[in-house]
């Protein structure tokens, strides 16, 4: 056991902790009475992830992305904290979530009347606990971590008070949030019984196998199990997915822009690390056990999204579809035979979770500034005639739906490319054809949706009206899509350099 | 497996003594039945109303203040038994632990969560 504390490591988390003091100054601020309007939330928010974004850069400058992903200056507090490459690149996506979040939050709240400063707080300390999920070098920071990311997100599902189905939502995730993360400790407590450590970095090199050998190994492998399940409540994979379209739809839609996106990718991160540094020697289960949930959830998920009226369900299924696709990326790196392959699985894993960010909120931005006054705006017959009323608006979901759907020529469809790459390299063909298969099917109501925009006469004549913020989220969104669509270098070259740095014993 | 039997021990210790305990004072014990002894036990006082009523949410948020600061009992305790050992890192931990807890607190004050309204 080396010091309980050293004073040196608190640099590894200047980028937290510069997002924590500006999320309690909001809190703070926001009960003050002669504040006003409360538009200097979002600025200042925007600011602190513009400062947090900063702060973690200067670590890439510092050090270099490249050795950074063999971490051994960058390890702080006992192997809790892990600064390398591959928790800065999910940082990266939390804050640009989050960004985005906070460009299309203010009009959307103004209109629900919540517009208030603990809004922004919340998704600040949301973040803050994404950030430590993502270094998280030990179950006990993930498990804390992961709390602190969940009960922000409680919190802001139920944000509309005097909304009905938001209080619903809210109480049908705290309660099935809370259920799993019950099931989820009781799987650590397990691992922790039969290997003596929650530090993932020892697990992995010899305990894991270690414990495979003794007369315990089956209460292990429950515990692997039990983990399993409590991420995929969280990644929301079918079977364990029954929150989502409810907690979803009844959320404000801003939170379910980033629920969709930053809890999701959260989740991954965990899911990755976890299983590529803890549990890599029962590779070959617990990637079987993936591709169950895998088919299940591409399955179940495109072809209920087809039923949907609401697009905020829709959009809900078809989140749970997604997780299904990265799934695949995850079960790349259990079965590879070569690190290659093991590596390229988690390199289609980083480089879809980017994509997805930026495509999935740039939708929900888009059912955001339907809503008006008096307008819900979130039924799929709503976009009927868009291109009429709105034809920049109609555009810009027309390239979403499109790179959802993986049409060639948006980001979409690299991301896919990799993901379908990585099971096959990993002689799982068979998975790529379900998925291909998949694919095809939500086609089917991505296309509704542009149906709607572009050969339905509009119901109303009434124009919308995007604050500036949520343009340039909208715009930022399109760029990214289309840009790395065709011209995907840049985001490949981001992810490679990022991936975790594997074990030479993994293969 | 050996090293499991000292539980197994105490789970049949733990079962069988209150079993012993109802039965042997149940053999003991005169019975004496009266209306007072079935009532619901409120803390000594006669009991009004019932256990179902419904009464104020403001108690919810009083509950809540509550457990927060009876957390951060828990916490200053073992703390405060350790102080020499944790030394410097301890004070300050504990001070930053502290000040979070001031925050919520001074956002609750502020916000009236204090106030009977």
């Amino acid at each position: 056991m080396t010091s309980l504390f050293n004073p040196n490591d608190v640099r590894l988390i200047t980028p937290e902790l510069v997002l924590t003091i500006s999320a309690f100054l909001i809190l703070g601020l926001s009960v003050l009475p002669d504040l006003g309007r409360k538009t200097w939330a979002p600025v200042l928010a925007g600011l602190a992830c513009v400062s947090t974004l900063a702060s973690l850069l200067s670590f890439v400058w510092m050090f270099g992305l490249e050795a950074l992903r063999t971490p051994d200056m960058t390890i702080g507090f006992n192997g809790m904290f892990i600064l390398d490459a591959f928790s800065i690149f999910f940082k990266v996506v939390f804050l640009l979530a989050a960004m985005l979040t906070i460009l299309v939050s203010a009009r959307y709240l103004e209109v629900e009347r919540a517009h208030t400063g603990e809004y922004y707080a919340l998704i600040l300390f949301a973040v803050v606990g994404m950030m430590f999920l993502a270094s998280a070098g030990d179950f006990i920071t993930i498990f804390v971590s992961l709390e602190t990311m969940a009960l922000s997100f409680y919190i802001l599902v139920g944000f509309l008070k005097t909304n009905r189905k938001s209080n619903e939502a809210a109480l049908k995730y705290f309660l099935l949030g809370s259920f799993s993360t019950g099931i989820f400790l009781y799987g650590i407590s397990l691992v922790y019984g039969t290997t003596q450590t929650t530090v993932l970095g020892l697990i992995g090199i010899s305990r894991a196998k270690m414990a495979l050998q003794s007369p315990a190994a089956p209460i292990f492998v429950l515990g692997v199990i039990l983990v399993t399940v409590g991420l995929a409540f969280k990644i929301a994979a079918v079977p364990f997915h029954m929150w989502a379209p409810d907690a979803y739809e009844g959320a404000p839609t801003p939170v379910t822009a980033f629920l969709s996106t930053g809890s999701k990718a959260a989740a991954f991160v965990v899911l990755a690390r976890i299983f590529s540094m803890g549990f890599l020697p029962l590779g070959q289960r617990w990637a079987t056990l993936l591709a169950i949930l895998a088919v299940a959830s591409m399955t179940l998920g495109n072809v209920a999204a087809i039923l949907q009226e609401n697009i905020k369900r829709m959009l809900a299924y078809s989140s749970i579809a997604h997780a299904g696709y990265v799934l695949m990326g995850m079960i790349a790196v259990g079965l590879g035979d070569t690190v290659e392959t093991r590596e390229y699985g988690l390199k289609a894993v980083l480089l879809y979770l980017l994509v997805y960010t930026f495509v999935n909120i740039g939708a929900f931005a888009l059912v955001i500034i339907l809503r008006r006054e008096q307008v819900a705006g979130d039924r799929v017959a709503d976009f009927a005639g868009l291109s009429r009323r709105a034809p920049w608006a109609a555009f810009a979901m027309l390239v979403f739906m499109l790179s959802l759907a993986g049409i060639p020529a948006t980001a979409g469809f690299i991301g896919k490319w990799f993901l379908f790459g990585a099971v096959v390299k990993a002689h799982y063909a068979w998975l790529a054809v379900v998925a291909v298969i998949n694919s095809a099917i939500s086609l089917y109501y991505y296309a509704r949706v542009v149906v709607n925009m572009y050969m339905k006469a509009p119901e109303g004549a009434a124009r919308l009206a995007p604050s500036w913020g949520q343009r340039v989220a909208i715009g930022a969104c399109i760029a990214f899509t289309l840009v790395f669509g065709l011209y995907p270098q840049p985001i490949i070259a981001f992810a490679e350099r990022s991936i975790l740095a594997l074990a030479p014993w993994a293969s | 497996m050996v090293e499991y039997v000292p539980i197994l021990i105490f789970l049949g210790v733990a079962t069988l003594f209150p079993v012993a305990t109802l039965v042997i004072a149940r053999l003991l014990r005169p019975s004496v039945y009266n209306k007072t002894k079935l009532e619901a036990y409120e803390c000594g006082v006669p009991p009004s109303g019932e256990a179902r009523a419904r009464y104020p949410v403001r108690f919810y948020i009083i509950a809540v203040l509550f457990v927060v600061f009876d957390v951060e009992t828990i916490f200053l305790f073992p703390w405060a038994v350790k102080f020499k050992a944790l030394g410097v890192f301890g004070f300050i931990e504990m001070l930053v632990f502290l000040g979070i807890l001031l925050v919520g607190f001074a956002y609750a004050w502020k916000k009236g969560a204090l106030e009977w309204v």
